[in-house]
């Protein structure tokens, strides 16, 4: 029994890798031994339940950092601006990163947001924490404990995109033990999602504030459309009708009419560029031209004070190309045309033209102007236009041309007047269908009814 | 004394983090595998609390609380279910056949205790 006993203990003690009991020579020493075996169970069965514990422990964490993560996404799913969202997601680190303080900085676009929170750490050490970091830099700061600096650690990382620098978000001592390897990953996975919030803020302003330019464009086309005559004059012997279109809302195109002492002035004019810079040039112009026009007995004159005044105005690499009319009731026609396309004079099935003879406005000071005088007959068709109508392109590239502009006037020309313009325009608009208009288009059209008068 | 909760989900690594999480906090925690076993444990123990995961064989969470609810013994008892992140229509669906509150997975075990405590009324 003693012997079988014996031989027990030591398959267990083998097994157990326990030291043999060595001088067992009775029962009482192996039921001894046999306590100690026991002992030895219970002190291995707690070390492996403590064990068990603190893996579940281990595990528990990572799910909530997984959870933290996945929250990330979450906190600021439908946030536009970068401060919203701040306060959640600091609520957010702080459930699983044992931090004291947190820091935010951003500077988006006009937008400087910061924030600061302050758990268990004094405003002194917070203080000096914040001067460790630099702000423009845009790598990771970290400070362990043993780099004896005031601030026991810290970990600070840049929130930034492509070549974007944002801000920072900076943590300040972790406690208990350091920063880890999952904090960091952790607040890297908080800068990516607030990155993509300053990203998401800038082009969203960007937007506002195009569409705000697009808004001052729409009313300075309205105001721009309100300085061309609205109503042309109503006389017996001439019938009129203009019409323009911009390339870009606003126009660097201008005509307009006047009936001084029983004679028709008409101009058509374009300043060279387009747009705003354009536009502007020309509400100048008319002002110019309607204040000289009074004090003027004949367009070569209202030319070369016009040209005095824009030499003055203009910025050196601008000019203005003019066509000046003066048509008295019996027909007789002066034209001066200041770098201008051809006016085109259609008399039956002929169209003549009359070519730019002087310099366009506003190059050389004091330049003189030369007047073509002629008469016309009655039905008979003064066309003047701008280069927006012959250098339209279609979608190949081929420009609309005087030729066919030609060839249109002459199968129109028995219309209204009214209806010449119109259809000149829609044929226009067909020529360059599905392409981007390149400049601005004018027309003015102007019948002689023949002096009626008598 | 403690509040008692049943866990109820067929991961057993999910069961062993929601108790660890409970147990430190004071409450005593019955686990359960599936909800047939969930169904069984919850006659024997009329707990004051019930955590029911909603994917589980056999017989799945939405199955477990309808049984209950129906359940004049089982009816009263507070449940807080647990979603997954896809199951866009779940929670929805989890409050309207009587459930008191629901938590999507990942979960953070913080919000977990918050949950708890919320339904249960006080802490443990």
């Amino acid at each position: 029994m003693e012997h079988e006993l014996k031989q027990v203990y030591e398959k267990i003690s083998k097994t157990m890798n326990l030291p043999p009991y060595q001088g067992m020579s009775s029962l009482k020493d192996i039921s001894f031994a046999i306590d100690n075996i026991v002992a030895e169970l219970n002190e291995r069965r707690k070390n492996y339940a403590k064990l068990l514990e603190e893996h579940i422990e281990e595990l528990s964490r990572t799910y909530q950092e997984i959870a933290t993560l996945f929250e990330l996404n979450n906190v600021f799913a439908n946030v536009v601006d970068p401060e919203e969202g701040l306060e959640s997601l600091v609520e957010l680190l702080k459930q699983t990163i044992p931090f004291l303080a947190i820091c935010i900085e951003l500077n988006v676009a006009d937008r400087y947001v910061y924030y600061e929170k302050l758990f268990k750490l004094d405003h002194e050490t917070f203080a000096k924490a914040k001067q460790l970091i630099d702000t423009k830099s845009d790598s990771v700061f970290l400070i362990e404990p043993t780099h004896n600096s005031e601030v026991r650690n810290l970990l600070s990382i840049p929130v930034k995109s492509g070549k974007s620098l944002w801000g920072r978000i900076t943590l300040v001592e972790r406690e208990p033990d350091i920063f880890t390897a999952v904090d960091r990953k952790i607040l890297e996975a908080a800068a990516q999602q607030l990155s993509s919030i300053c990203e998401r803020y800038v082009r969203l302003k960007r937007e506002v504030e195009r569409e705000k330019l697009r808004e001052q464009l729409e009313i300075a086309r309205q105001i721009q459309m309100r300085l061309y005559p609205r109503k042309l004059p109503n006389l017996s012997y001439v019938e009129i009708s203009a019409d323009t279109v911009p390339a870009i809302q606003v126009s660097g195109d201008y005509y307009d009419i006047l009936v001084r002492e029983n004679r028709v002035f008409a101009t058509v004019a374009d300043v060279s560029g387009k747009g705003i810079p354009a536009a502007l040039m020309m509400t100048a112009l008319r002002s110019a031209l309607r204040t000289l026009s009074r004090n003027v007995e004949t367009i070569s004159q209202l030319a070369v004070q016009l040209n005095n005044v824009l030499c003055e105005d203009l910025e050196e690499d601008r000019f203005v190309t003019m066509i000046l009319l003066c048509l008295t009731r019996d027909g007789e026609l002066h034209i001066v045309n200041a770098g201008h396309n051809p006016v085109l004079l259609v008399s039956g099935d002929d169209i003549t033209t009359v070519e730019a003879q002087d310099l366009p406005l506003g190059i050389l000071r004091d330049t003189n102007y030369r007047e073509v005088v002629t008469k016309i007959g009655t039905g008979d068709l003064i066309v003047a236009y701008t280069d927006g109508v012959t250098e339209a392109r279609d979608s190949s590239g081929n420009e609309y041309g005087l030729e066919r502009f030609c060839a249109k006037i002459k199968e129109l020309r028995n219309h209204s007047v009214v209806q010449i313009v119109e259809q000149l325009k829609n044929e226009i608009e067909n020529f360059s269908k599905g392409t981007q208009r390149h400049d601005d288009t004018t027309i003015t059209v102007i019948k002689y009814l023949g002096d009626n008068s008598v | 004394m403690g509040y008692r909760v049943l866990v109820v989900d067929d991961s057993e690594v999910l069961r062993k983090i929601v108790s660890f999480n409970l147990t430190r906090e004071g409450y005593a925690v019955e686990e359960a595998k599936d909800g047939k076993e969930a169904l069984e444990k919850l006659r024997q123990a009329k707990p004051d609390l019930v955590i029911l995961d909603i994917m589980m064989p056999y017989v799945d969470g939405f199955e477990v609380l309808k049984t209950m609810r129906k359940d004049p013994e089982l009816k009263d008892i507070p449940v807080i279910m647990l979603t997954a992140k896809g199951g866009e229509d779940d929670p929805k669906t989890a409050l309207e056949i009587g459930a008191n509150g629901f938590l999507t997975k990942p979960f953070s075990p913080l919000k977990l205790l918050e949950e708890v405590r919320r339904v249960i009324g006080r802490g443990a």
